[in-house]
Protein backbone atom coordinates (compact mmCIF):
# COMPACT_ATOMS: atom_id res chain seq x y z
CA UNK A 1 0.00 0.00 0.00
CA UNK A 2 2.87 2.38 0.81
CA UNK A 3 4.39 1.64 -2.59
CA UNK A 4 1.07 2.31 -4.29
CA UNK A 5 0.75 5.58 -2.39
CA UNK A 6 4.26 6.60 -3.46
CA UNK A 7 3.40 5.80 -7.07
CA UNK A 8 0.11 7.69 -7.02
CA UNK A 9 1.74 10.70 -5.35
CA UNK A 10 4.36 10.66 -8.10
CA UNK A 11 1.58 10.67 -10.68
CA UNK A 12 -0.60 13.16 -8.82
CA UNK A 13 1.65 16.13 -9.57
CA UNK A 14 1.35 15.29 -13.27
CA UNK A 15 -2.45 15.18 -13.41
CA UNK A 16 -3.94 18.28 -14.98
CA UNK A 17 -7.40 17.77 -13.52
CA UNK A 18 -6.02 18.04 -9.97
CA UNK A 19 -4.70 21.51 -10.82
CA UNK A 20 -8.05 22.26 -12.43
CA UNK A 21 -9.81 21.20 -9.24
CA UNK A 22 -7.54 23.39 -7.08
CA UNK A 23 -8.11 26.30 -9.49
CA UNK A 24 -11.89 25.85 -9.30
CA UNK A 25 -11.79 25.81 -5.49
CA UNK A 26 -9.60 28.93 -5.51
CA UNK A 27 -11.90 30.77 -7.94
CA UNK A 28 -14.94 29.86 -5.85
CA UNK A 29 -13.43 31.27 -2.67
CA UNK A 30 -11.93 34.23 -4.49
CA UNK A 31 -15.36 35.29 -5.76
CA UNK A 32 -16.70 34.93 -2.24
CA UNK A 33 -13.88 37.04 -0.82
CA UNK A 34 -14.41 39.75 -3.43
CA UNK A 35 -18.20 39.88 -3.23
CA UNK A 36 -18.46 38.80 0.42
CA UNK A 37 -21.42 36.67 -0.61
CA UNK A 38 -21.72 32.88 -0.30
CA UNK A 39 -21.22 31.05 -3.57
CA UNK A 40 -23.41 28.08 -4.27
CA UNK A 41 -22.94 25.86 -7.32
CA UNK A 42 -25.83 23.51 -6.62
CA UNK A 43 -29.30 23.87 -8.03
CA UNK A 44 -30.61 22.35 -4.81
CA UNK A 45 -32.44 23.92 -1.90
CA UNK A 46 -30.30 26.03 0.36
CA UNK A 47 -31.89 29.29 1.09
CA UNK A 48 -32.32 29.58 4.83
CA UNK A 49 -28.70 30.23 5.78
CA UNK A 50 -28.06 32.39 2.77
CA UNK A 51 -30.96 34.66 3.66
CA UNK A 52 -30.17 34.68 7.38
CA UNK A 53 -28.22 37.89 8.05
CA UNK A 54 -27.32 36.79 11.58
CA UNK A 55 -25.03 34.12 10.16
CA UNK A 56 -21.51 35.27 9.32
CA UNK A 57 -20.45 34.94 5.68
CA UNK A 58 -17.74 32.36 6.40
CA UNK A 59 -20.25 30.10 8.18
CA UNK A 60 -22.74 30.67 5.34
CA UNK A 61 -20.01 29.67 2.93
CA UNK A 62 -19.29 26.61 5.06
CA UNK A 63 -22.94 25.59 4.81
CA UNK A 64 -22.54 25.72 1.01
CA UNK A 65 -19.97 22.92 1.12
CA UNK A 66 -22.14 20.82 -1.13
CA UNK A 67 -20.16 22.73 -3.77
CA UNK A 68 -17.45 20.13 -3.18
CA UNK A 69 -19.77 17.53 -4.64
CA UNK A 70 -18.99 18.88 -8.10
CA UNK A 71 -15.38 19.75 -7.37
CA UNK A 72 -14.48 16.31 -6.04
CA UNK A 73 -15.49 14.65 -9.29
CA UNK A 74 -12.08 15.73 -10.63
CA UNK A 75 -9.88 13.72 -8.21
CA UNK A 76 -12.17 10.66 -8.32
CA UNK A 77 -12.06 10.67 -12.10
CA UNK A 78 -8.31 11.23 -12.18
CA UNK A 79 -7.40 8.60 -9.58
CA UNK A 80 -9.87 5.82 -10.36
CA UNK A 81 -11.76 6.21 -13.62
CA UNK A 82 -8.62 7.00 -15.62
CA UNK A 83 -7.16 3.64 -14.53
CA UNK A 84 -10.18 1.85 -15.95
CA UNK A 85 -10.77 3.87 -19.10
CA UNK A 86 -7.08 3.95 -19.99
CA UNK A 87 -6.67 0.25 -19.20
CA UNK A 88 -3.82 0.89 -16.74
CA UNK A 89 -5.61 -1.15 -14.11
CA UNK A 90 -4.58 -4.30 -15.98
CA UNK A 91 -0.92 -3.35 -15.50
CA UNK A 92 -1.41 -3.01 -11.76
CA UNK A 93 -3.59 -6.04 -11.16
CA UNK A 94 -1.79 -8.41 -13.50
CA UNK A 95 1.35 -8.86 -11.52
CA UNK A 96 1.56 -7.55 -8.04
CA UNK A 97 -1.60 -6.24 -6.43
CA UNK A 98 -4.68 -8.11 -5.30
CA UNK A 99 -8.08 -6.66 -6.04
CA UNK A 100 -8.80 -6.22 -2.33
CA UNK A 101 -5.64 -4.22 -1.84
CA UNK A 102 -6.26 -2.18 -4.96
CA UNK A 103 -9.80 -1.23 -3.95
CA UNK A 104 -8.85 -0.52 -0.34
CA UNK A 105 -5.92 1.62 -1.46
CA UNK A 106 -7.91 3.62 -4.00
CA UNK A 107 -10.71 4.09 -1.46
CA UNK A 108 -8.37 5.43 1.18
CA UNK A 109 -6.13 7.43 -1.11
CA UNK A 110 -9.07 9.18 -2.77
CA UNK A 111 -10.53 9.90 0.67
CA UNK A 112 -7.22 11.32 1.87
CA UNK A 113 -6.69 13.50 -1.17
CA UNK A 114 -10.28 14.75 -1.10
CA UNK A 115 -10.06 15.47 2.63
CA UNK A 116 -6.83 17.41 2.14
CA UNK A 117 -8.51 19.51 -0.56
CA UNK A 118 -11.66 19.95 1.56
CA UNK A 119 -9.87 20.94 4.74
CA UNK A 120 -7.20 23.02 3.03
CA UNK A 121 -9.79 24.83 0.92
CA UNK A 122 -11.99 25.69 3.89
CA UNK A 123 -9.12 26.52 6.23
CA UNK A 124 -7.32 28.81 3.78
CA UNK A 125 -10.62 30.48 2.95
CA UNK A 126 -11.32 31.08 6.65
CA UNK A 127 -7.90 32.64 7.17
CA UNK A 128 -8.20 34.84 4.08
CA UNK A 129 -11.70 35.91 5.10
CA UNK A 130 -10.42 36.78 8.56
CA UNK A 131 -7.57 38.81 7.07
CA UNK A 132 -9.84 40.58 4.55
CA UNK A 133 -12.86 41.30 6.74
CA UNK A 134 -11.55 41.14 10.30
CA UNK A 135 -12.70 39.15 13.28
CA UNK A 136 -15.93 41.20 13.55
CA UNK A 137 -17.26 39.73 10.28
CA UNK A 138 -15.85 36.25 10.83
CA UNK A 139 -16.91 33.41 13.06
CA UNK A 140 -14.56 32.40 15.91
CA UNK A 141 -11.98 29.90 14.71
CA UNK A 142 -13.10 27.19 17.15
CA UNK A 143 -16.71 27.52 15.94
CA UNK A 144 -15.72 27.41 12.25
CA UNK A 145 -13.48 24.37 12.64
CA UNK A 146 -16.00 22.60 14.92
CA UNK A 147 -18.58 22.90 12.16
CA UNK A 148 -16.04 21.80 9.56
CA UNK A 149 -15.31 18.75 11.69
CA UNK A 150 -19.04 18.00 11.92
CA UNK A 151 -19.28 18.14 8.14
CA UNK A 152 -16.32 15.81 7.63
CA UNK A 153 -18.14 12.44 8.06
CA UNK A 154 -20.79 13.60 5.57
CA UNK A 155 -18.05 14.57 3.15
CA UNK A 156 -16.35 11.17 3.63
CA UNK A 157 -19.67 9.40 2.95
CA UNK A 158 -20.08 11.43 -0.23
CA UNK A 159 -16.59 10.49 -1.44
CA UNK A 160 -17.22 6.83 -0.50
CA UNK A 161 -20.27 6.87 -2.74
CA UNK A 162 -18.19 8.45 -5.52
CA UNK A 163 -15.49 5.79 -5.21
CA UNK A 164 -18.04 2.98 -5.27
CA UNK A 165 -19.77 4.43 -8.32
CA UNK A 166 -16.44 4.99 -10.05
CA UNK A 167 -15.59 1.29 -9.64
CA UNK A 168 -19.09 0.35 -10.76
CA UNK A 169 -19.35 2.63 -13.80
CA UNK A 170 -15.70 2.62 -14.92
CA UNK A 171 -16.31 5.08 -17.77
CA UNK A 172 -15.47 8.77 -17.39
CA UNK A 173 -18.21 10.19 -19.57
CA UNK A 174 -20.95 8.03 -18.04
CA UNK A 175 -19.70 8.71 -14.51
CA UNK A 176 -19.53 12.48 -15.00
CA UNK A 177 -22.88 12.62 -16.75
CA UNK A 178 -24.61 10.68 -13.99
CA UNK A 179 -22.92 12.54 -11.15
CA UNK A 180 -23.65 15.97 -12.60
CA UNK A 181 -27.19 15.26 -13.72
CA UNK A 182 -28.42 13.52 -10.55
CA UNK A 183 -28.44 16.62 -8.27
CA UNK A 184 -29.96 18.70 -11.06
CA UNK A 185 -32.71 16.15 -11.66
CA UNK A 186 -33.19 15.74 -7.91
CA UNK A 187 -33.75 19.43 -7.29
CA UNK A 188 -35.84 19.64 -10.46
CA UNK A 189 -38.09 16.93 -9.07
CA UNK A 190 -38.46 18.80 -5.79
CA UNK A 191 -39.44 21.99 -7.63
CA UNK A 192 -41.88 20.08 -9.80
CA UNK A 193 -43.54 18.42 -6.82
CA UNK A 194 -43.88 21.76 -5.10
CA UNK A 195 -45.36 23.39 -8.18
CA UNK A 196 -47.83 20.60 -8.82
CA UNK A 197 -49.11 20.50 -5.27
CA UNK A 198 -48.78 24.30 -4.88
CA UNK A 199 -47.98 23.65 -1.23
CA UNK A 200 -45.06 21.70 0.20
CA UNK A 201 -45.94 18.08 -0.36
CA UNK A 202 -44.86 15.31 1.98
CA UNK A 203 -42.71 13.72 -0.73
CA UNK A 204 -41.06 17.02 -1.62
CA UNK A 205 -40.28 17.75 2.00
CA UNK A 206 -38.68 14.35 2.40
CA UNK A 207 -36.68 14.86 -0.76
CA UNK A 208 -35.47 18.19 0.61
CA UNK A 209 -34.58 16.62 3.97
CA UNK A 210 -32.40 13.96 2.36
CA UNK A 211 -30.87 16.30 -0.20
CA UNK A 212 -27.12 16.45 0.42
CA UNK A 213 -27.31 20.24 0.06
CA UNK A 214 -29.74 20.35 2.94
CA UNK A 215 -27.69 17.96 5.04
CA UNK A 216 -24.55 20.11 4.68
CA UNK A 217 -26.55 23.20 5.53
CA UNK A 218 -28.47 21.75 8.46
CA UNK A 219 -25.51 20.23 10.25
CA UNK A 220 -23.87 23.63 10.01
CA UNK A 221 -26.83 25.81 10.87
CA UNK A 222 -28.53 23.51 13.35
CA UNK A 223 -25.44 22.00 14.93
CA UNK A 224 -27.17 22.26 18.32
CA UNK A 225 -29.95 19.95 17.07
CA UNK A 226 -28.30 16.83 18.46
CA UNK A 227 -30.96 14.43 17.15
CA UNK A 228 -30.56 15.54 13.54
CA UNK A 229 -26.81 15.68 13.95
CA UNK A 230 -26.70 12.15 15.36
CA UNK A 231 -28.85 10.84 12.51
CA UNK A 232 -26.76 12.58 9.86
CA UNK A 233 -23.44 11.45 11.31
CA UNK A 234 -24.62 7.86 11.86
CA UNK A 235 -26.02 7.65 8.34
CA UNK A 236 -22.70 8.99 7.01
CA UNK A 237 -20.64 6.41 8.88
CA UNK A 238 -22.97 3.63 7.76
CA UNK A 239 -22.94 4.77 4.15
CA UNK A 240 -19.13 4.93 4.14
CA UNK A 241 -18.84 1.43 5.60
CA UNK A 242 -21.45 -0.02 3.26
CA UNK A 243 -19.85 1.57 0.19
CA UNK A 244 -16.48 0.15 1.20
CA UNK A 245 -17.75 -3.37 1.86
CA UNK A 246 -20.09 -3.57 -1.13
CA UNK A 247 -17.45 -1.99 -3.35
CA UNK A 248 -14.71 -4.43 -2.37
CA UNK A 249 -17.06 -7.39 -2.82
CA UNK A 250 -18.27 -6.14 -6.18
CA UNK A 251 -14.75 -5.44 -7.43
CA UNK A 252 -13.64 -8.93 -6.44
CA UNK A 253 -16.37 -10.49 -8.54
CA UNK A 254 -16.41 -8.20 -11.57
CA UNK A 255 -14.20 -8.20 -14.65
CA UNK A 256 -11.39 -5.77 -13.97
CA UNK A 257 -11.03 -4.70 -17.56
CA UNK A 258 -13.65 -4.28 -20.21
CA UNK A 259 -13.94 -6.90 -22.92
CA UNK B 1 12.76 -33.56 -16.17
CA UNK B 2 11.59 -30.05 -16.98
CA UNK B 3 10.27 -27.86 -14.19
CA UNK B 4 6.64 -26.90 -14.79
CA UNK B 5 6.08 -23.17 -14.42
CA UNK B 6 2.38 -23.17 -15.17
CA UNK B 7 -0.15 -25.98 -15.26
CA UNK B 8 -3.84 -25.50 -15.88
CA UNK B 9 -6.46 -28.06 -15.05
CA UNK B 10 -9.87 -27.86 -16.71
CA UNK B 11 -9.67 -24.06 -16.78
CA UNK B 12 -13.06 -22.75 -17.85
CA UNK B 13 -14.47 -19.27 -18.25
CA UNK B 14 -18.04 -18.43 -19.07
CA UNK B 15 -19.31 -14.92 -19.83
CA UNK B 16 -23.09 -15.21 -19.57
CA UNK B 17 -24.03 -17.83 -22.13
CA UNK B 18 -20.69 -17.61 -23.96
CA UNK B 19 -18.08 -20.20 -23.14
CA UNK B 20 -14.85 -18.26 -23.66
CA UNK B 21 -12.57 -21.01 -22.39
CA UNK B 22 -13.68 -24.63 -22.21
CA UNK B 23 -11.68 -26.87 -19.90
CA UNK B 24 -8.18 -25.88 -20.98
CA UNK B 25 -5.39 -28.18 -19.84
CA UNK B 26 -1.81 -27.19 -20.53
CA UNK B 27 1.64 -27.13 -19.02
CA UNK B 28 4.35 -24.57 -19.62
CA UNK B 29 7.85 -25.72 -18.72
CA UNK B 30 10.80 -23.63 -17.62
CA UNK B 31 12.64 -22.31 -20.67
CA UNK B 32 9.71 -22.73 -23.03
CA UNK B 33 8.66 -20.18 -25.58
CA UNK B 34 5.06 -21.24 -25.51
CA UNK B 35 2.90 -20.01 -28.37
CA UNK B 36 -0.88 -19.77 -28.09
CA UNK B 37 -2.47 -19.77 -31.52
CA UNK B 38 -6.10 -19.07 -32.27
CA UNK B 39 -8.40 -16.87 -34.22
CA UNK B 40 -9.97 -13.73 -32.76
CA UNK B 41 -12.27 -14.81 -29.95
CA UNK B 42 -10.65 -18.24 -29.62
CA UNK B 43 -9.95 -17.70 -25.91
CA UNK B 44 -6.27 -16.67 -25.99
CA UNK B 45 -6.68 -13.43 -24.05
CA UNK B 46 -9.18 -15.04 -21.67
CA UNK B 47 -6.60 -17.69 -20.77
CA UNK B 48 -3.92 -15.06 -20.17
CA UNK B 49 -6.33 -12.85 -18.23
CA UNK B 50 -7.19 -15.67 -15.84
CA UNK B 51 -3.57 -16.50 -15.17
CA UNK B 52 -2.66 -12.85 -14.74
CA UNK B 53 -5.51 -12.28 -12.29
CA UNK B 54 -7.54 -9.92 -14.43
CA UNK B 55 -10.38 -12.38 -14.66
CA UNK B 56 -11.65 -15.16 -12.42
CA UNK B 57 -12.15 -18.63 -13.84
CA UNK B 58 -15.62 -20.14 -13.69
CA UNK B 59 -14.23 -23.65 -13.18
CA UNK B 60 -10.88 -25.38 -12.88
CA UNK B 61 -7.63 -24.20 -11.41
CA UNK B 62 -4.07 -23.37 -12.31
CA UNK B 63 -0.74 -23.99 -10.67
CA UNK B 64 1.91 -21.32 -10.89
CA UNK B 65 5.37 -22.23 -9.62
CA UNK B 66 3.85 -25.26 -7.87
CA UNK B 67 1.34 -23.12 -5.99
CA UNK B 68 -2.42 -23.07 -6.45
CA UNK B 69 -5.24 -20.77 -5.36
CA UNK B 70 -4.24 -17.75 -3.29
CA UNK B 71 -0.65 -18.93 -3.09
CA UNK B 72 -0.47 -18.96 -6.89
CA UNK B 73 -1.63 -15.35 -6.89
CA UNK B 74 1.32 -14.46 -4.70
CA UNK B 75 3.65 -15.96 -7.31
CA UNK B 76 2.43 -13.42 -9.88
CA UNK B 77 5.16 -11.12 -8.70
CA UNK B 78 7.52 -13.35 -10.66
CA UNK B 79 5.45 -12.93 -13.80
CA UNK B 80 5.62 -10.05 -16.27
CA UNK B 81 2.49 -9.41 -18.30
CA UNK B 82 1.26 -7.50 -21.27
CA UNK B 83 -2.44 -8.25 -21.67
CA UNK B 84 -4.59 -6.53 -24.31
CA UNK B 85 -3.15 -3.45 -25.91
CA UNK B 86 -0.46 -1.57 -23.97
CA UNK B 87 -2.06 1.00 -21.67
CA UNK B 88 -0.15 3.81 -20.03
CA UNK B 89 -0.71 7.36 -18.83
CA UNK B 90 -0.92 9.46 -21.96
CA UNK B 91 0.56 12.63 -20.55
CA UNK B 92 3.56 10.92 -19.04
CA UNK B 93 6.74 9.92 -20.85
CA UNK B 94 7.82 6.29 -21.21
CA UNK B 95 10.36 6.82 -18.45
CA UNK B 96 7.80 8.40 -16.11
CA UNK B 97 5.30 5.65 -16.80
CA UNK B 98 7.83 2.96 -15.96
CA UNK B 99 8.95 4.89 -12.88
CA UNK B 100 5.32 4.93 -11.72
CA UNK B 101 5.18 1.13 -11.98
CA UNK B 102 8.60 0.75 -10.36
CA UNK B 103 7.35 2.75 -7.38
CA UNK B 104 4.19 0.68 -7.33
CA UNK B 105 6.13 -2.58 -7.38
CA UNK B 106 8.61 -1.29 -4.82
CA UNK B 107 11.55 -1.57 -7.21
CA UNK B 108 14.34 0.51 -5.78
CA UNK B 109 16.84 0.04 -8.60
CA UNK B 110 15.47 2.64 -11.02
CA UNK B 111 18.39 2.10 -13.40
CA UNK B 112 16.51 -0.87 -14.81
CA UNK B 113 14.04 1.56 -16.42
CA UNK B 114 16.71 2.62 -18.90
CA UNK B 115 17.88 -0.98 -19.28
CA UNK B 116 14.46 -2.35 -20.26
CA UNK B 117 13.80 0.64 -22.53
CA UNK B 118 17.10 -0.01 -24.28
CA UNK B 119 16.29 -3.73 -24.52
CA UNK B 120 13.11 -2.95 -26.47
CA UNK B 121 14.76 -0.22 -28.51
CA UNK B 122 13.11 2.78 -26.89
CA UNK B 123 16.24 4.11 -25.21
CA UNK B 124 16.49 7.14 -27.50
CA UNK B 125 12.86 8.20 -27.18
CA UNK B 126 12.34 7.46 -23.51
CA UNK B 127 11.47 11.09 -22.81
CA UNK B 128 8.71 11.23 -25.38
CA UNK B 129 5.14 11.27 -24.06
CA UNK B 130 3.14 8.06 -24.44
CA UNK B 131 0.44 9.85 -26.44
CA UNK B 132 3.03 10.73 -29.09
CA UNK B 133 4.15 7.10 -29.52
CA UNK B 134 3.26 5.09 -32.60
CA UNK B 135 1.46 1.74 -32.24
CA UNK B 136 4.74 -0.14 -32.54
CA UNK B 137 6.43 2.03 -29.92
CA UNK B 138 3.50 1.50 -27.56
CA UNK B 139 3.77 -2.22 -28.07
CA UNK B 140 7.46 -2.12 -27.23
CA UNK B 141 6.80 -0.02 -24.13
CA UNK B 142 4.29 -2.67 -23.08
CA UNK B 143 6.98 -5.30 -23.42
CA UNK B 144 9.40 -3.11 -21.47
CA UNK B 145 6.80 -2.91 -18.71
CA UNK B 146 6.48 -6.70 -18.69
CA UNK B 147 10.24 -6.99 -18.29
CA UNK B 148 10.43 -4.72 -15.22
CA UNK B 149 11.69 -6.43 -12.08
CA UNK B 150 13.40 -9.17 -14.13
CA UNK B 151 10.54 -11.68 -14.20
CA UNK B 152 11.19 -15.42 -14.70
CA UNK B 153 8.02 -15.85 -16.72
CA UNK B 154 6.61 -13.34 -19.21
CA UNK B 155 3.16 -13.49 -20.80
CA UNK B 156 2.62 -11.37 -23.89
CA UNK B 157 -0.78 -11.03 -25.52
CA UNK B 158 -0.41 -10.45 -29.25
CA UNK B 159 2.86 -8.51 -28.91
CA UNK B 160 3.42 -8.50 -32.67
CA UNK B 161 0.26 -6.49 -33.38
CA UNK B 162 1.01 -3.20 -35.03
CA UNK B 163 4.72 -3.83 -35.52
CA UNK B 164 6.42 -3.34 -38.86
CA UNK B 165 8.52 -6.21 -40.29
CA UNK B 166 11.79 -4.83 -38.97
CA UNK B 167 10.30 -4.29 -35.54
CA UNK B 168 8.93 -7.84 -35.60
CA UNK B 169 12.37 -9.17 -36.42
CA UNK B 170 13.92 -7.07 -33.63
CA UNK B 171 11.28 -8.22 -31.18
CA UNK B 172 11.94 -11.82 -32.13
CA UNK B 173 15.64 -11.29 -31.41
CA UNK B 174 14.79 -9.67 -28.08
CA UNK B 175 12.58 -12.60 -27.11
CA UNK B 176 15.24 -15.13 -28.10
CA UNK B 177 17.84 -13.19 -26.13
CA UNK B 178 15.65 -13.07 -23.04
CA UNK B 179 14.95 -16.76 -23.33
CA UNK B 180 18.54 -17.84 -23.89
CA UNK B 181 20.53 -15.35 -21.86
CA UNK B 182 18.19 -14.68 -18.96
CA UNK B 183 16.32 -18.02 -19.08
CA UNK B 184 13.00 -16.21 -19.20
CA UNK B 185 10.07 -18.50 -19.95
CA UNK B 186 7.74 -16.87 -22.44
CA UNK B 187 4.08 -17.40 -23.22
CA UNK B 188 3.02 -15.51 -26.33
CA UNK B 189 -0.35 -15.40 -28.01
CA UNK B 190 -1.01 -14.58 -31.63
CA UNK B 191 -3.53 -15.30 -34.34
CA UNK B 192 -0.74 -15.63 -36.88
CA UNK B 193 0.90 -19.06 -36.68
CA UNK B 194 3.83 -18.15 -38.91
CA UNK B 195 4.80 -15.31 -36.56
CA UNK B 196 4.76 -17.63 -33.59
CA UNK B 197 6.46 -20.43 -35.49
CA UNK B 198 9.54 -18.22 -35.80
CA UNK B 199 9.97 -17.96 -32.03
CA UNK B 200 8.04 -20.62 -30.14
CA UNK B 201 9.12 -24.18 -29.35
CA UNK B 202 5.69 -25.40 -28.22
CA UNK B 203 2.26 -24.52 -29.53
CA UNK B 204 -1.24 -24.54 -28.13
CA UNK B 205 -4.05 -24.31 -30.66
CA UNK B 206 -7.29 -22.81 -29.38
CA UNK B 207 -10.62 -22.50 -31.11
CA UNK B 208 -13.94 -21.44 -29.60
CA UNK B 209 -12.41 -21.75 -26.15
CA UNK B 210 -11.35 -25.36 -26.67
CA UNK B 211 -7.81 -26.68 -26.79
CA UNK B 212 -7.44 -28.27 -30.22
CA UNK B 213 -3.87 -29.40 -29.94
CA UNK B 214 -0.77 -28.96 -27.83
CA UNK B 215 2.36 -29.87 -29.80
CA UNK B 216 6.05 -29.22 -29.96
CA UNK B 217 7.75 -27.53 -32.89
CA UNK B 218 9.18 -30.90 -34.04
CA UNK B 219 5.71 -32.42 -34.03
CA UNK B 220 4.34 -29.45 -35.91
CA UNK B 221 7.09 -29.78 -38.51
CA UNK B 222 6.32 -33.46 -38.82
CA UNK B 223 2.60 -32.83 -39.22
CA UNK B 224 3.19 -30.22 -41.87
CA UNK B 225 5.64 -32.32 -43.89
CA UNK B 226 4.66 -34.35 -47.00
CA UNK B 227 2.97 -37.57 -46.04
CA UNK B 228 0.01 -39.86 -46.62
CA UNK B 229 -2.64 -39.61 -43.94
CA UNK B 230 -4.44 -42.86 -43.20
CA UNK B 231 -7.55 -43.03 -41.03
CA UNK B 232 -8.83 -46.44 -40.01
CA UNK B 233 -11.02 -47.98 -37.32
CA UNK B 234 -8.14 -49.90 -35.73
CA UNK B 235 -4.76 -48.23 -35.74
CA UNK B 236 -2.95 -51.12 -33.99
CA UNK B 237 -4.02 -53.68 -36.58
CA UNK B 238 -3.23 -51.14 -39.30
CA UNK B 239 0.35 -50.85 -38.05
CA UNK B 240 0.76 -54.64 -38.17
CA UNK B 241 -0.61 -54.87 -41.70
CA UNK B 242 1.54 -51.97 -42.91
CA UNK B 243 4.73 -53.41 -41.46
CA UNK B 244 4.25 -57.11 -42.15
CA UNK B 245 2.22 -57.18 -45.36
CA UNK B 246 2.82 -53.88 -47.20
CA UNK B 247 6.35 -53.35 -45.86
CA UNK B 248 5.99 -49.74 -44.72
CA UNK B 249 8.08 -48.76 -41.71
CA UNK B 250 8.38 -44.95 -41.94
CA UNK B 251 5.16 -43.88 -40.30
CA UNK B 252 3.88 -42.20 -37.17
CA UNK B 253 0.68 -42.77 -35.23
CA UNK B 254 -0.79 -39.29 -34.71
CA UNK B 255 -4.19 -40.11 -33.26
CA UNK B 256 -6.18 -43.14 -32.02
CA UNK B 257 -7.56 -43.52 -35.56
CA UNK B 258 -4.90 -41.82 -37.60
CA UNK B 259 -1.37 -42.43 -38.75
CA UNK B 260 0.93 -40.66 -41.18
CA UNK B 261 3.14 -42.46 -43.64
CA UNK B 262 6.25 -40.53 -44.62
CA UNK B 263 7.50 -43.02 -47.22
CA UNK B 264 7.36 -41.57 -50.74
CA UNK B 265 5.40 -43.02 -53.66
CA UNK B 266 3.34 -45.53 -51.77
CA UNK B 267 0.68 -47.41 -53.69
CA UNK B 268 -2.50 -46.28 -51.91
CA UNK B 269 -4.66 -48.87 -53.76
CA UNK B 270 -2.37 -51.67 -52.56
CA UNK B 271 -2.43 -50.34 -49.00
CA UNK B 272 -6.24 -50.00 -48.97
CA UNK B 273 -6.72 -53.49 -50.38
CA UNK B 274 -4.37 -55.01 -47.80
CA UNK B 275 -6.15 -53.26 -44.95
CA UNK B 276 -9.64 -54.20 -46.13
CA UNK B 277 -8.62 -57.82 -46.72
CA UNK B 278 -7.46 -57.95 -43.10
CA UNK B 279 -10.82 -56.69 -41.83
CA UNK B 280 -9.76 -53.08 -41.16
CA UNK B 281 -12.24 -50.33 -41.98
CA UNK B 282 -10.55 -47.51 -43.95
CA UNK B 283 -12.14 -44.15 -43.36
CA UNK B 284 -9.81 -42.16 -45.59
CA UNK B 285 -6.42 -42.19 -47.22
CA UNK B 286 -4.98 -39.04 -48.77
CA UNK B 287 -1.79 -37.18 -49.51
CA UNK B 288 -0.99 -34.35 -47.10
CA UNK B 289 1.72 -31.80 -46.64
CA UNK B 290 0.73 -28.31 -45.81
CA UNK B 291 2.09 -24.93 -44.98
CA UNK B 292 1.43 -23.49 -41.55
CA UNK B 293 -1.60 -21.52 -42.66
CA UNK B 294 -3.22 -24.55 -44.28
CA UNK B 295 -2.39 -26.67 -41.27
CA UNK B 296 -4.09 -24.15 -39.00
CA UNK B 297 -7.14 -24.03 -41.28
CA UNK B 298 -7.34 -27.83 -41.37
CA UNK B 299 -7.09 -27.99 -37.62
CA UNK B 300 -9.90 -25.49 -37.15
CA UNK B 301 -11.94 -27.24 -39.82
CA UNK B 302 -11.60 -30.53 -37.98
CA UNK B 303 -13.90 -29.42 -35.16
Amino acid sequence: MINMAKADLYRLVRIKSIYLCISAISVMYLINLITNQPIIITAGYQTETLSDSSVSIDIAMLSCNFNYYFLMLFPVSALIISDFSGGMISNTLSSFTSRNKYFAFKFMFTQCLSLVLFWAGNSIYYLLHLICYGSGSSAPANEFFRLLLIQTPIFIAMISLFVFLAFLIKRATVFNTIMISVPILYSGLIRLLMLVRSTKSFAAEHLVTYDLTTVFERVTRLSSDTKYLFEAETASFLLSAVMFLVGIRYFNKCEAIRE
Amino acid sequence: MHEAILTTNNLTKQYGSTLALDGADLTVYKGDIFGIVGRNGAGKTTLLKIISGLSNQTKGEYTLYSETGNDARKQRRRVGCLINEPSFFRNMTAQQNLKYYCLQKGITDLSQIDKVLTTVGLGDIAKKKFKDYSTGMRQRLGIAFALLDSPDFVMLDEPINGLDPIAISELRETLFRLNREREVTLMISSHILSDLYAVANRFLFLEKGRVLKLISKEELDSECSRCTVLRTDDVNKTVTVLEKIVGITDYKVTDKNELRIFQNDIDTIKVTKALVQNGIGVASIYDSGVNLEEYFKQLIGSI
